[in-house]
């Protein structure tokens, strides 16, 4: 089944393309990485995703759900976890998680129950009591990826979720993504090669506003006749011709 | 129900914070008892209580604009209001989520004013009460024009401008 099929979808502003024409299908359990260098749309795609800023153009369905004419269905199916950390930061761990999951429509007691649930899987009950602004910026990371599946979206965005993380934190960190591998779908931007290769299904490369490749890391490395993905990254996100 | 869910954490968020605490309620009680001490040290009329009280009490909500407008640009600048936006919420959720924690505040700090107005001479009678009422109005305008400064400008410059 389709999880997101984006639909000539372009977010112009005033006259610089951020995003042009992008058609895009992605499965349900799918693990989808946007690569890109930096300003090539990866973000403004994502926030059209999940209805931070409308389109200029085109439309993405969610789940069969337009992001223009319905927007409040699809933000109950999604849920986000954005580039900077994004916690309450005088409530603790806990009361982060109780917040977003009363928001999302749960009375208290499945809120509670679902807190308990996510601190156990995400490891998270040494600092369960603390206020979110005394944790380090990795369990700040935890927490707001926490704070972003206890609502139990069918579809995850996890905006370079391991930015200015050390490499035990990046790697605790993706062990959490692999653990939810299939049984969501993910979207996944980052600008380290290793983690898109190591934890995605398929790989877009995007570039001035144009998805210039799709495929898995192989089917680029193949494309690109790299000997390795950064090769093939750097040939596609490069200045190189369209090779849709 | 998602409103009040949202208005239980912005009220946290401001009651957590001392500082706050201390702004909201201690400062107006001591400019209050300061101006008194004025008052009854010169011969003229200037600060009589009966004036005072309320006067202090409408500064007093210049706090409640700088708390919410203080909150809102936080929350902009920490990417937590992007979290928000994502999730099912209505405008009618954002705007009484961030208002409605503020009235308490406001309630609490006109009545700490008038409590210690009566300490210091304020007559006690019914007209006390009427002024509670009249300056609710005046709270939510300042709560809204916090709102506002919090939507436009960042978390130093709503400093200055509140």
């Amino acid at each position: 089944m389709i999880a997101i099929q984006t639909i000539d979808l372009t977010k112009k502003y005033k006259e610089k393309i951020a995003v042009n024409s992008l058609n895009l299908t992605i499965e349900q359990g799918e693990l989808f990485a946007l690569l890109g260098l930096n300003g090539a749309g990866k973000t403004t795609t994502i926030k059209m995703l999940s209805c931070l800023t409308k389109p200029t153009n085109g439309d993405a369905m969610i789940l069969g759900n337009s992001v223009i004419s319905n927007p409040m269905k699809v933000k109950e199916l999604i849920n986000v976890s954005p580039q900077e950390t994004a916690v309450a930061p005088s409530l603790t761990v806990r009361e982060n998680l109780e917040f977003i999951a009363r928001i999302y429509g749960n009375d208290k007691k499945r809120s509670k129950q679902k807190v308990e649930d996510i601190i156990s899987s995400l490891e998270l009950s040494s600092i369960a009591e603390e206020k979110a602004k005394v944790l380090s910026g990795g369990w700040q990371r935890r927490l707001s990826i926490a704070m972003a599946l206890i609502s139990e979206p069918q579809i995850l965005f996890l905006d370079e979720p391991t930015l200015g993380f050390d490499v035990i934190a990046r790697r605790e960190l993706w062990n959490v993504i692999k653990r939810l591998k299939s049984k969501i779908t993910i979207i996944l931007t980052t600008h380290y090669l290793e983690e898109a290769e190591s934890l995605s299904d398929r790989i877009g490369v995007m570039a001035k506003g144009e998805l210039r490749a799709i495929g898995t890391p192989n089917e680029l490395i193949t494309q690109t006749n790299a000997e390795r993905f950064e090769d093939a990254f750097i040939a596609l996100a490069g200045e190189g011709e369209i090779r849709l | 129900m998602k409103t009040l869910v949202l208005a239980s954490r912005n009220g946290k968020e401001i009651l957590r914070d001392q500082i706050n605490l201390f702004f909201g309620i201690g400062f107006p009680v001591i400019l209050l008892l300061l101006l008194t001490i004025i008052q009854s040290n010169v011969p003229v009329v200037l600060f009589p209580i009966d004036k005072l009280a309320s006067g202090i009490s409408v500064f007093g909500f210049s706090f409640l604009s700088l708390f919410s407008g203080v909150l809102i640009a936080k929350d902009r600048t920490s990417s937590f209001m992007l979290r928000l936006f994502a999730a099912p919420l209505t405008s009618s959720d954002f705007i009484f989520g961030y208002t409605l924690p503020m009235l308490p505040m406001a309630v609490l700090q006109v009545v700490a004013c008038f409590a210690v107005a009566f300490l210091l001479g304020l007559d006690v009678n019914m007209n006390v009460v009427l002024a509670i009422i009249v300056l609710m109005p005046a709270a939510i305008l300042f709560i809204a024009i916090g709102l506002l400064a919090g939507s436009i400008f960042n978390e130093k410059q709503v400093s200055g401008v509140c």
